[in-house]
This record gives structure tokens, sequence and C-alpha cells, in this order.
């Protein structure tokens, strides 16, 4: 499970990203220039809210339904030629690919992204193999290439990079000997991955969404990767998360239409293209063998749970760019693979809350996300829920925190321990600063405590009034 | 007009002023205001943590104790404190004591600035307050309770005032409960930025209606040696010439 | 019980079922919105906003008649790098090529031709430009919408550097949800291959800076024809 993306703990990680200012800069930017080109969209598109009530409705009927549907995508999807494979989790997953790679003599392999391929750590396992898998998207070829670095956004995974360094990597890892015009560079890595589409044996993608009534692969994409993985290699496999379903054409409609805006603030993706099938027996290009990969790894343990509404995601990334604390720690902050306000509603139920208990402390509860979901997610209501089982259900927070909050509980729920602690208060002006007060007093002054309350003030005003 | 005063525990020990002019505010505008004095803290920095079952004892008491003078409105000045009003019928669902108690309250609680325009019907409070201001509007209470224009509406009316927009404006301070100070390094870094924004603007007050955003956004300030005056909107419209 | 039939009783535990359900009351919308935008405008409205957008998308954009079709063809065909033509099979294309290629001394080969696949692959690669006739096209996206087939392979539009398309204004519908509703009229004989296009790849993955022209063609123009 390749949900993980950094060893370090919280604490390090805040460090770390809060420390590296270009990416807070990139982040920013990113936020600011993309938010707006979104609500652009959304404007001229007008009835913003409307359209989301669609999409959310559309996407709850195929989680309430998902079983029907992937029955008839599957039944559909054979029908027109594809081999369809299911894997209950990533090892399956991987088994199969393997097998695929194997029988098809396959030593190269082109990749256009995919978040649930790194999710089950595809890249790693072929490699493994011996099998030569490279990443086509832009900004994740640039990855790989500097020292498989991690995506820090789901849609522009190398926002944390400049174009310097960029320059650097490609100079030293592939030869490169041009400026660092981002154009420049661009031309360079088209003229290495040419070689690489036309020579690959297999081509793989991930899968935006599965038009269950044709046995459709509907992908969104604007660089022509996704379409050359899937049109000149003679193998392609679709890797796809099984929740990624649309009843029919209809409402994909919808989907890509709010999946572009979403996502990069634009009306459409350079290419949405829809793939029922291997090539036909006259055509001369496109796949002979086409292999879908339909992944549960978990999934099918958050349908069964509270936060069934949170597999609505079509993974547009809106929500990490509203969030004011991705703003400052990008997505290595949180060292998960889906981070922000997705990655905090989602990662604990999908992947444990034991091991990621942490992410949903990544947030200040401030509810921009939920204004912005295209499919109504309740993120900050899945947040809360989940802070509210990792402290009282799975109980797995420290004894100390523990003892601490019910300390308070104890004192705020009794009038008159509140109103002792309370004239006592002013004393904390002189206590030493540690603990909390320490963690505040980083970067703001501590408020001095006046000395009489409010309390005070009215029972005078009070009894004044009752006087006159 | 009698209504039930809910301080907030923030306004009761730390930003006392602002329960004192949210009374005199009220009364001014021709309500009787009662403050029971058994009421805490609504709990929500303790619930937003994850530990709702301990911040339901806290949550009781104040239940009973602003429903005890069986006013028609409880008033307080603070967005999240509301919100977490609002919410009690949800922790306390399936109740069958606490419940209705809850939902009685939450239907009856409303923040300052909501209640002096939505009830009492009174968007110029008489105030006069001269020189450029910026209003941040905060998160629970803007988007999650949803009172935007309330706050504005009465801001506008005060004579002299020149209210602002600035970069950012809708983004959170970073307060956020608890999250200030178990997140305190990210926590600290939204403040920092909201604070440059809020600078850059040139204002010599920041006017707000929620006291937890405001010490947070004033800690900042304070720290950077800025010149700019931390007002709750209740402060800002009772002040005169 | 097979591995389809394990993985799917899975799900439906998951839902709080025990077996495979009938099929589900298809959804219906709540709202009709998607189907009202740019619904008084006219085939000139439409061809005018397609336009309009076409530019904004980083394409080139030609109108013409068409009985001036063949020049217009040809200016954009000039502006491209010298260069072999490849282009779908398709009757219109077949009347205006052959002259063209004569008249610039271009090799023009129709995809249907030749043979093996990667021969034709590596023509299709080593072209200058490759062409088109749209088969629907979207006013709101500035769109076309290609089939893929014997006559027109997916390398067609996505190999070359460049690329011409040819948009017969009759076809030009208002947004995806004619288009995803045309796509869908062939449900039961669907190509392997649709393809909706607009303008060239782009990317802004570094530094978002937005770049024209990756992996697919770095140049695209659009010939709208008005009275075709």
């Amino acid at each position: 499970m390749s949900i993980k993306t950094s060893n370090l703990n919280l604490k390090q990680r805040m460090e770390k990203n809060l420390s590296d200012l270009f990416m807070r800069a990139s982040i920013a930017h990113a936020q600011d220039w993309i938010n707006q080109k979104r609500e652009d969209r959304y404007v001229e598109l007008g009835h913003f809210e409307k359209w989301r009530d669609l999409a959310a409705d559309i996407r709850s009927h195929v989680l309430d339904n998902l079983d029907y549907y992937l029955d008839q995508f599957a039944e559909n999807a054979q029908k027109a030629g594809s081999i369809v494979h299911f894997a209950l989790d990533g090892r399956e997953a991987i088994r199969i690919a393997s097998e695929i790679f194997q029988q098809r003599h396959a030593k190269k392999a082109v990749k256009s992204k995919s978040m649930v391929t790194e999710e089950i750590g595809l890249n790693e396992a072929l490699e493994d193999m011996a099998v030569e898998i490279i990443e086509t998207d832009l900004g994740e070829y640039l990855l790989q290439v500097d020292g498989k670095d991690k995506p820090s956004h789901i849609v522009v995974p190398a926002l944390h990079k400049n174009r310097r360094r960029i320059r650097d990597v490609l100079a030293e890892q592939k030869g490169y000997k041009g400026d660092d015009v981002p154009e420049n560079m661009t031309r360079f890595v088209r003229g290495i991955l040419r070689e690489a589409f036309l020579s690959a044996d297999i081509g793989v993608t991930g899968c935006n969404f599965a038009v269950a009534e044709t046995g459709t692969i509907a992908l969104m994409t604007n660089e022509g990767n996704g379409r050359f993985a899937t049109s000149i290699p003679k193998t392609h496999i679709v890797f796809m998360g099984m929740e990624r379903i649309v009843p029919t054409f209809k409402e994909l409609d919808i989907m890509f239409s709010m999946l572009a805006r979403s996502a990069v603030g634009a009306r459409a993706s350079v290419y949405m293209s829809l793939i029922t099938g291997p090539r036909t027996q006259t055509e001369s290009d496109g796949p002979e063998e086409l292999h879908l990969i339909i992944i549960d790894n978990g999934r099918s343990k958050v349908l069964s749970s509270p936060f069934k509404n949170v597999l609505r995601c079509i993974r547009c990334g809106s929500c990490m760019l509203e969030c004011p604390a991705f703003r400052h720690i990008g997505g290595h902050g949180y060292g998960v693979l889906y981070s922000g306000p997705l990655g905090a509603a989602l990662v604990p139920v999908l992947a444990g809350y034991k091991e990621h208990k942490d992410v949903t402390r990544i947030c200040s509860l401030c509810g921009a996300c939920n204004d912005v979901c295209p499919v109504k997610i309740p993120l900050y209501e899945s947040i809360m829920e989940h802070r509210r089982i990792i402290a009282e259900d799975e109980k797995l927070t420290s004894w100390i925190q523990d003892a601490a909050y019910s300390l308070y509980g104890k004192i705020i729920g009794n009038s008159m321990l509140y109103q002792a602690a309370t004239k006592l208060a002013s004393l904390a002006n002189w206590a030493p600063r540690f603990g909390p007060l320490k963690e505040w007093a980083k970067a703001r002054e501590v408020p001095k405590l006046p000395g009489k309350r409010f309390r005070d003030w009215f029972a005078k005003h009070k009894a004044k009034e009752d006087k006159a | 007009m009698e209504i039930s005063f809910f301080v907030t525990c923030i306004a009761d020990s730390v930003l006392t002023n602002v329960g004192v002019k949210s009374v005199e505010l009220l009364e001014k505008l021709g309500c009787t205001v009662s403050f029971n004095p058994k009421q805490t803290c609504c709990g929500q920095p303790l619930a937003n943590t994850g530990y709702q079952e301990k911040a339901k004892k806290s949550m009781r008491v104040l239940i009973d104790a602003l429903l005890e003078d069986e006013c028609e409105y409880a008033v307080a000045p603070s967005g999240s404190c509301v919100l977490q009003v609002k919410e009690f019928p949800r922790f306390f669902k399936g109740d069958p004591v606490w419940e209705p108690k809850a939902k009685l309250l939450a239907d009856k609680t409303r923040e300052i600035s909501d209640f002096i325009v939505s009830v009492l019907n009174v968007t110029d409070a008489g105030a006069e307050l001269h020189g450029r201001a910026a209003y941040h509007p905060s998160c629970h209470m803007s988007r999650l309770l949803g009172v935007k224009e309330a706050p504005l509406q009465l801001l506008e009316h005060v004579k002299g005032l020149d209210l602002v927009p600035f970069k950012g404006q809708d983004k959170c301070c970073g307060f956020g409960g608890f999250f200030s100070v178990n997140m305190a390094d990210l926590s600290g870094a939204m403040v920092t930025e909201k604070v440059r924004n809020i600078a850059d603007a040139g204002v010599e007050y920041l006017i707000g209606a929620d006291g937890a955003c405001l010490m947070n956004i004033e800690g900042r300030i304070r720290q950077e040696g800025l010149r700019i005056k931390v007002l709750h909107i209740v402060e800002a419209l009772m002040t005169t010439a | 019980m097979t591995i389809r039939e394990q993985f799917i009783r899975a799900v439906g535990k998951a839902l709080g079922r025990s077996e495979l359900p009938t099929a589900p009351v298809p959804l219906s919308y709540c709202h009709t919105v998607p189907m009202g935008v740019m619904k008084d405008s006219d085939q000139d409205e439409l061809a005018r906003a397609f336009i309009e957008y076409s530019k904004v998308i980083g394409a080139d954009i030609f109108e013409t008649a068409r009985d001036a079709l063949r020049d217009t063809v040809r200016q954009a065909v000039d502006l491209c790098g010298p260069g072999a033509v490849i282009a779908a099979n398709d009757p219109l294309l077949r009347e205006l090529l052959p002259a063209l290629a004569l008249a610039t001394k271009r090799t023009i080969r129709f995809w249907n031709e030749g043979e093996p696949r990667e021969e034709k692959i590596r023509f299709a690669e080593r072209a200058a430009l490759g062409i088109a006739v749209a088969k629907l096209a979207l006013a709101e996206s500035a769109t076309v919408l290609f089939f893929s087939n014997e006559n027109c392979g997916r390398s067609v539009t996505l190999l070359p550097e460049s690329n011409v398309y040819i948009i017969p204004k009759s076809v030009i519908r208002s947004r995806l949800t004619q288009g995803m509703a045309f796509v869908r009229e062939y449900k039961d004989r669907l190509p392997s291959s649709v393809n909706f296009v607009s303008g060239p790849s782009a990317t802004s993955d570094i530094e978002l800076v937005r770049v024209v022209g990756v992996h697919g063609p770095v140049r695209v123009a659009y010939i709208v024809v008005h009275d075709a």
C-alpha cells in the first residue's frame, strides 16, 4: 500500500514544508490563479449550485447501486472485447498486471497519470520485474526523473518544482542542453517521450469514468500522452477504482463538465477520449488487447461506512486548491497520496485510522472545501466525525491528551468549577509559557486577561439597574 | 424584547469589553437583557477535537442556563458559538430529554448582528467611527451559519467608516479552536498571511464578529507591532463621536 | 462463484445486500439546466461562439464557403511546416486533397492506404500534418468530435505536428450535453475510440506556465465551412 508518501512524522513534515518557501509561493499562486479561473467558468456557466446538485445526485445514485452498475459495466466491457479483471486489493491488482506483462512479453510501458496506480505502488512493483515504466504526463515525468519525487497536488503534481531545478534535473539525467524556459523544456521532453510512445509494449492509464451502459472507459487529458498510451502500444491496461462509474453518456456530460471546470478552470480538457474495447479487426492503430483492472482496495469498506459520500469524489483537486492549510504545506505536508480535505476525509477510513489519524489534524474546519466540491461531499462533517472516531471509538489519542481534555470538559461542565477557574484565570498572565501557551506564542502575542470578567461587570450593571 | 445573553467563554474572561458592549448595545436598541451566570462554554473546541462526549456536560449546562430565563431569544456575540448551539440537537439526537431542549434553544439562539438586523430590523445603530477598516468574515459565521450580510449592513451605516476589501478576505485566519495550539506552526502561517493582507490594505481598524478570530488576528498584529486596532463589531457599533 | 461474482457480492454486502439487485430506477434529473445552455442560439450564433472560443484555446481559425474550401485548406496547410500529409479517408478530402498534393508538392496519404500497422503509424508520426473532417462540433468549448475506424485512425488526429480540421457549420451543436447525446445514439455500435478534441495539446505543469504543444499536435487549425 503506497498511500503513505513520507516517512517523516507530522511535526517533521510541518517543519519541512513550512520552510519550503518556493513551494508555498507556488501553491499560493496556483490556488489564486486556478480558483479564479474556476470561479469564472462557473459564473459563465451559471447555476453552479444546480450543476452541483445534479453531479452529487448522479454520484450518490451510482454508489447506492454500485453492485448493479459494476456488473453492467463488466458485462458490456466484455461484450466490447475488453478483458475485465477484478482486484480486491492492490496486491491482487499488481499480480494481475504482472501476469499481463509476462504474457505479452512486455518490457517497456508508458503510463498516463493514474492516482489509483500510485495508490497500489504499481511502478515500484513493475520495476522489480525489470519492466521500464515511464510516466508521460509532463509533471509526473519530471517527478519520476527527479529521484522519483512524489506529487504535491493531484492535478498539477510538480507544482513544488521550480524551472531551474527542472532544467538541472533534465540536464543531469537526460542530457538536456537548453535553458529553463518551460516551452523549451517541454519540447525536449516531447522528443524523448515520442520514442517511448512508439516503442512501448504496453500503455497504462487510469480511468476518469467508466460508462456502465456500454463498457466504455472515459479519459480526460490535455497533453496527448493519454491518447498515445491508448493508441500506439499493442496492449492497453486500464486501472480503475471501482467507484468511478457513470450509468450512461448522459451523466458523463455532467461529470466531465464539472471536472474540467473544477480541476483547472477550463470549459473542457483538450482530449476527452471514450474507449470501448480494443481495436476492431479493420483498424490499424489502437490496442490489440484491452485489459481493465477494477480495484477495490478499501473502497467497499468506505462504502459500508458512514463516509460513503466521500466516494463521490471525482478527483478534481478543487478542495485542495481552496484549503488554507494546503496552501502552506502542499500535498507533501499531508504525507499521504490523497491530500488536502479529500485526504483528511478519505484516508483514515480507506487505509486505517491507526496509521493515518494525524491527517485529520491538518484542518482548521473552515468549511471552504464544502463550498467548492462539485459533488457536494460533506468534507467538513467527515473530518469532524473522523476526529470523534479517533478520540472516542478507536481511542487513538494519547492518555495525556485525554486527561487534559477530560479536565477541560469537567471544568466547563460545572458552573461552580468554571466560575472558580475563570476567577483565577488572570493568574495565567504571569504563567510561564509552556504547553499550549508556548505553542500559541510562537506566532502571536498571548492576550492579556483583564482580571475582571464580563460576569463581574454584569452583576454590578444589573445591581445599578435594579436600583434605578 | 427580552433576551438571554450568551456571553461566550472568550468574551467572559478575555475580550470582556465585547460582552460589555454587546449588552450596552442591545439595551440601547430597546432590549431587556438577562444574563444567567450559570452558563459556561458551548464546548465547541472540545467537540471539534473529537471529544464530543466530554463536551456534552457543558452543553447541558449551557442549555439549562440559557433556557432558564424563558426569554424569546438567546443572543451571543460570536458566530462560531451560535453555530455550535445550532448543532446541539444533532449531538443529543435520540435523547428524549435533551434533544427537545436542545432544539428549543437552537431555534431561539442568534448571533448578535444577525439578531439586530433580522429581528430588531435595525441597520443603523447610530455609531460614528472615522477611519479605514477591514472586515474579517469568520468562517463558521459566514460559511456555516450563513450570516454574511448583516454585519456589513451594520458597518455600512457607521458614520465615517470606510470599509475596504482586502486580499484573501474570505480565507480562514487559522484559529480553528485547539488547532491554533495543536498545529501551531501551520496556524501561525495562516494568521501571518491574513495579517499581511490586512496590513497591505492600509487600514486602521480590523473589525470582526467572532472573538476567537479576533484574539488570533490581534495576537499576530501585536507581535508584528502593527498599528491596527482590532475591534469586535459591537465595539465599533457602540462608538460615537 | 467467479471472481467477478465474488467481487460484486462484496460490494453488495457493503451496501447491505446479499443478492445482486435488478436494475435500479434510472436516475431522473432534478432539473434540465444543462439542456438549456445556448438553447435559443441558431446555427450562425453557434458558429460564431465556436469561432470566438477557438481563438481562446489557441487554435488557428478559418472561415470559408464550400466553393472556396479548396483554397482555404491550401492556406491552412501552407502555414504548417514542410512534409507529408496524413488524411482521413473521407469523400470530401478525397475530392480536395489530390490537387492540393500536386500544387504543394507534398505526399498525401489516406489512412486506409498502406500497411502494415507499424508503417502506417510511422508515416503519421513523420507527417507534417493530419487532416480530418469533424463528425460533430461543440460551440461552448470549440471542440470537435472524431470517431476512429479503418478510415480515420487515432493517429491522424494525434501524431502529426499539426492538424487541420474541417467543420461543416451544420454539425456545430451547443455543448457537451449534445455531444454526449450524439455519441449515445451509437451506443450499440460504438467505435473502439471516440475523441472530443479541443484545440492543440497543452500543459501548465511547469510553474503553471501554459505551454501549447506537448505530446499531441502542437498546432491545430479549424476550418468552419459556412454553407456545409
